[in-house]
């Protein structure tokens, strides 16, 4: 990528990626970007580095493990360690970390997302706190050669059958299979719960702490819509055993390796895991995968719904001046580049978040555009965390209840689910 | 029984036991050999490669991995028995006040678990400057060491009579001298067994590797894990890699045998 | 001694003999379990350290906590007495079976020590393979002798299981070299005494091997009992204390509340507390030892 080019593309917002003084004094800056490694992080990596070498920018990416990526982050961040100048940031930390980071509402490219990716997971204090490289939304991937466009069931009734039908004439092992134990709910009792007009706590869809604190920090795991949910589940694992046996021992890894083998029709994943799902070397039902919207449940309140979130990277507030400068310049430039957008999108199946892309391939890549009709244009967008600072042990905390109930006798449900409920609801009080 | 069936019943056993403890490893052979669409169903289908161990190795960091483990290990071991001869050899050789001090404290530190103090050493070695250098990893990795060795030296010391040191001062030696000259000779073969126990302990060693190490200093457990943990299910390269990672340990071993046979009596 | 004992010559001599060692213990041990300490006294969380001094609130919470006594500390010491019971016996029987001259003699001693060579968390990622339900060969095998696949990891008490398993896989070994170590320098004497006497393998072994074994055993079995006690990465590989916290040990617990829930004070009560039990239990273990070491000689 030529100055020229990156100059048109930028246009008149970027006297930022051109202010000469901070490309004088990037002669030997170094930046060094804390992430995990990950495909989707690694793209954008490769794509900054293009642009450090055109800044004569030093650009040393380090990675860190995800087991132990929060803690170790956050150790750093709250003493001050000045190991890293750009952060991998999820939207479910923002308020851990939100006081240690640098505000980034100056950088012009955040103009192009869409604000729901920020307000509240990222806002600290009135100010944004990140800016996102990808959104991170669940879909349900499923096989072409066994299902029809059409059949993709549309309720959990449909659900059943279909993998019942299936199964019985021998053409899959399993229905679904899906992620289930901590930390991978999303993928089984999460989707079901919000399909099933149900939340985690009140008010429904509620994310703003101020309304929850409100309504007296309430968890809902209790309520008739999870607990149908979780019923759900237990039939459908041992009653008419269209899921495995060994789900609630499932990380979504074990999950993804039943469908990526091919015994499963149906499962529910990031969008992020396109790339791998379809990467003939490692899956055997590459190229033979679409993507569909939540089969709803019988307490729906909504035609459709879906999660939309980001990841993004962010800057610690003590990093020095110049350098936060740079990084600034940085991850605006990333965001405007409509080639590196789209090679993210092409190499893993993460929706770029600048829009003014999105609508472009929308145009041009029928994939893209189904993937946005299964996902973001359902009828209710909602987050799929939330956003106070003990939310790492609540969430654990419901995980694992669901766990116990999904595992436990049929009639125990109610009452498993209504203990994690009282205690989620001490968690999240705790100041 | 006969002698002929003792003979049955004993090679039956033994290779009953050498099998069971094979096992795994041979599995793990086995994953490192299968192409990645094969590796859902290790047992299934014929395919071999031998694919995988290049797409490892071809990983920059993972060359990196195996030199830094291999330097850690081998410093961390040279340091650590250095600095726990001397400690163990004087908890055998003197009794008293201070040494049933020292005694005590190694085994109360010996008993904290590593998760509480693995958080504040991030912390001290982030403070100190040496996050994510070799010193700020051979240090807590010596650390671990120094209890659990000085417990076990005093034994080697305890095993040797200390009649010839009492000669060698008579002659005039002084205690650095007989300690040097006498008893140290002496101990060395448990030293050795005990110095390839520390080779493999840090050679294997997760949680430290994982919390104190960053990008300059990866070390090869983390990186094997990242294979499963983090980019998914990528069992065959996390295989072959582990497969590699045990060569460097079993030339440590065999080199060492005998060593720690008849090295190691507590 | 020839040598004039001048005032604190020996007291120099100790203290440079362990002054290497204990500077490094203090500023890389005993710093930061201090520093762990001063936070188990107050409110300490990673993301927001006010440090507030709290007293002794953060040890009632872990004390009070159901999941604590009820699941944590019994799993614990079950995981505890099991996997050093059943690596103790391995380890003393392979070790007698190596002890003597055979073919391939050098063959099966290195296979002994090979789960020595592998990484416990690779070893815990390998077994969670092996007993994978859909994939793994356990279950393979299970399916082609006609019986049930089993979703190991599902219940308590199975997944508890493949987790002691493992530890005696990667321990076994650790236990044979100690022991056979031991066995090679015993005296020949006591045994060809006994033999000539006529006695059987049984009491040969019960009467003279075991109690001249009986030092090496004990720590062994003292050095064991710490290590299994405080047992980490293979259980967080296998289960991470799941289903529903049902195979937490007592490290799953501490590490859960400091690294996933980010409460850095409970985390340190709750090691600590558990530094306490352990250290009570083997001072326990070693009076019995220098005990039992009295009484075999």
């Amino acid at each position: 990528m030529n100055r020229r080019r990156f100059l048109g593309l930028t246009g008149g917002t970027l006297a930022v990626g051109l202010g000469a003084p901070a490309i004088g004094r990037a002669q030997s800056m170094e930046l060094k970007i804390g992430y995990m490694p990950h495909p989707i992080h690694e793209n954008s990596i490769k794509w900054m580095k293009l642009w450090a070498a055109e800044h004569k920018v030093n650009l040393t990416p380090v990675p860190t493990s995800y087991e132990v990526y929060v803690e170790k982050m956050t150790a750093n961040l709250t003493s001050r360690g000045g190991q890293y100048d750009v952060i991998w940031h999820n939207d479910d930390w923002g308020q851990l970390w939100g006081r240690y980071l640098e505000p980034v509402d100056d950088v012009p490219a955040i103009k192009k997302m869409n604000r729901f990716l920020y307000e509240p997971p990222f806002v600290w204090e009135g100010k944004d706190t990140g800016v996102a490289f990808v959104e991170t939304i669940g879909t349900f991937f499923y096989r072409t050669d066994l299902l029809k466009e059409s059949e993709f069931p549309k309720n959990w009734d449909d659900f059943v059958k279909t993998s019942q039908r299936l199964q019985k004439d021998g053409k899959v092992k399993w229905g679904f299979a899906g992620g289930m134990k901590y930390p991978h709910g999303w993928f089984t009792f999460f989707w079901s719960l919000w399909a099933n007009g149900g939340d985690l706590m009140m008010p429904l869809h509620e994310r703003r702490n101020e309304e929850l604190a409100k309504a007296g920090w309430k968890a809902t795991i209790d309520s008739p819509e999870a607990v149908q949910a979780v019923e759900f589940w237990w039939d459908n694992i041992k009653t008419h055993k269209i899921a495995p046996p060994g789900q609630p021992g499932y990380s979504r890894d074990d999950a993804n390796a039943i469908f990526m083998a091919g015994d499963a029709a149906i499962t529910m994943a990031d969008t992020t895991l396109y790339g791998k799902f379809n990467d003939p070397k490692q899956s055997k039902v590459a190229g033979k995968i679409s993507v569909a919207s939540f089969p709803m449940g019988p307490r729906a309140k909504f035609k459709s719904i879906a999660w939309r979130d980001a990841w993004a990277w962010a800057i610690p507030i003590h990093v020095d001046s110049a350098k936060k400068k740079a990084a600034k310049d940085l991850l605006n430039w990333i965001n405007l580049n409509e080639e590196a957008q789209v090679d993210l999108w092409k190499a893993t199946g993460g929706f770029p978040p600048n829009e003014e892309v999105q609508k472009k391939l929308i145009q041009s890549d029928p994939v893209f555009r189904k993937f946005r009709a299964a996902t973001v244009e359902s009828e209710k967008i909602i987050h799929g965390a939330y956003y106070f600072p003990r939310w790492p042990e609540f969430f654990a905390t419901g995980i694992d209840h669901m766990v116990k109930a999904v595992t436990g006798p049929r009639d125990g449900i109610k009452a498993a689910l209504a203990e994690g409920s009282k205690k989620m609801s001490e968690i999240a009080a705790r100041a | 029984m006969t002698a002929g069936w003792k003979r049955a019943f004993f090679t039956l056993t033994i290779t009953g036991a050498t099998l069971l403890l094979v096992f795994p490893v041979a599995w793990m052979v086995l994953t490192a050999l299968r192409p990645a669409s094969g590796v859902f169903y290790v047992h299934r289908g014929t395919e071999f490669t031998l694919a995988n161990f290049a797409e490892a190795l071809a990983k920059p960091e993972m060359k990196a991995a195996f030199f830094n483990s291999a330097f850690i290990a081998t410093f961390a071991t040279i340091f650590s028995l250095a600095v726990t001869i001397t400690s163990g050899y004087m908890l055998s050789r003197f009794q008293g006040r201070a040494s049933s001090l020292w005694f005590g404290l190694i085994y109360l530190f010996r008993c904290i678990p590593y998760i509480s103090w693995v958080i504040p050493l991030y912390l001290l070695t982030q403070w100190l400057g040496i996050l994510d250098t070799y010193l700020g990893l051979l240090l807590p990795h010596i650390a671990i060491h120094i209890c659990f060795f000085s417990w076990i030296m005093k034994g080697f010391f305890d095993g040797i009579s200390p009649e010839a040191e009492y000669a060698a001062y008579i002659d005039g030696c002084s205690r650095w001298g007989a300690f040097f000259r006498i008893a140290l000779p002496m101990a060395t073969p448990g030293i050795v067994a005990l110095g390839i126990l520390s080779w493999l302990y840090t050679w294997n060693e997760f949680l430290f590797a994982l919390i104190l190490t960053g990008s300059r200093t990866s070390m090869l457990t983390v990186r094997m894990a990242q294979f499963v943990h983090e980019t998914g299910i990528e069992w065959h390269l996390m295989s072959a890699t582990a497969v590699m990672a045990i060569g460097p340990a079993l030339i440590v071993t065999l080199f060492a045998q005998e060593y720690v046979v008849k090295g190691l009596k507590v | 001694m020839p040598r004039r004992r001048g005032f604190g010559e020996r007291e120099r001599f100790m203290l440079a003999l362990i002054l290497p060692a204990f500077a490094i213990l203090i500023a890389f041990q005993i710093v930061p379990i201090l520093i762990g300490a001063n936070a188990s006294f107050r409110r300490w969380s990673l993301f927001n350290p006010e440090k507030a001094f709290v007293g002794l609130e953060n040890y009632a919470r872990i004390l009070g906590d159901p999941i604590f006594y009820g699941t944590v500390l019994p799993n614990t010491f079950l995981f505890m007495f099991a996997s050093v019971t059943a690596g103790l016996l391995s380890g003393l029987g392979l070790a007698l079976l190596l002890n003597r001259r055979f073919r391939g003699e050098r063959i099966a001693r290195t296979a002994v020590l090979l789960p020595l060579m592998v990484p416990p968390v690779v070893a815990a990622i390998m077994v969670t393979w092996m007993f994978n339900d859909q994939f793994g060969v356990v279950n393979a095998v299970l399916t082609a002798l006609g019986l049930e696949p089993i979703p190991w990891l599902i219940s308590r008490w199975t997944s508890l299981g493949i987790v002691i398993l493992t530890d005696v896989w990667l321990w076994t070994p650790w236990f044979t070299i100690l022991i056979l170590a031991a066995l090679q320098t015993l005296p020949a004497e006591p045994h060809e005494a006994a033999r000539i006497d006529g006695a059987g393998a049984w009491p040969l072994f019960r009467n003279i091997t075991l109690p001249l074994l009986r030092p090496v055993l004990m720590v062994c079995i003292t050095i064991r009992l710490i290590d299994a006690f405080r047992v980490f990465d293979i259980v967080w590989t296998i289960t991470k204390g799941g289903p529903a916290r049902s195979t937490e040990v007592f490290s799953i617990y501490a590490y859960k509340q400091a690294f996933v829930y980010l409460n850095f004070d409970l985390g340190s009560a709750a090691s600590l507390i558990g530094a306490g039990i352990i250290m009570v239990v083997g001072a326990v273990l070693y009076k019995a030892l220098s005990y039992a070491v009295e009484v075999s000689r």
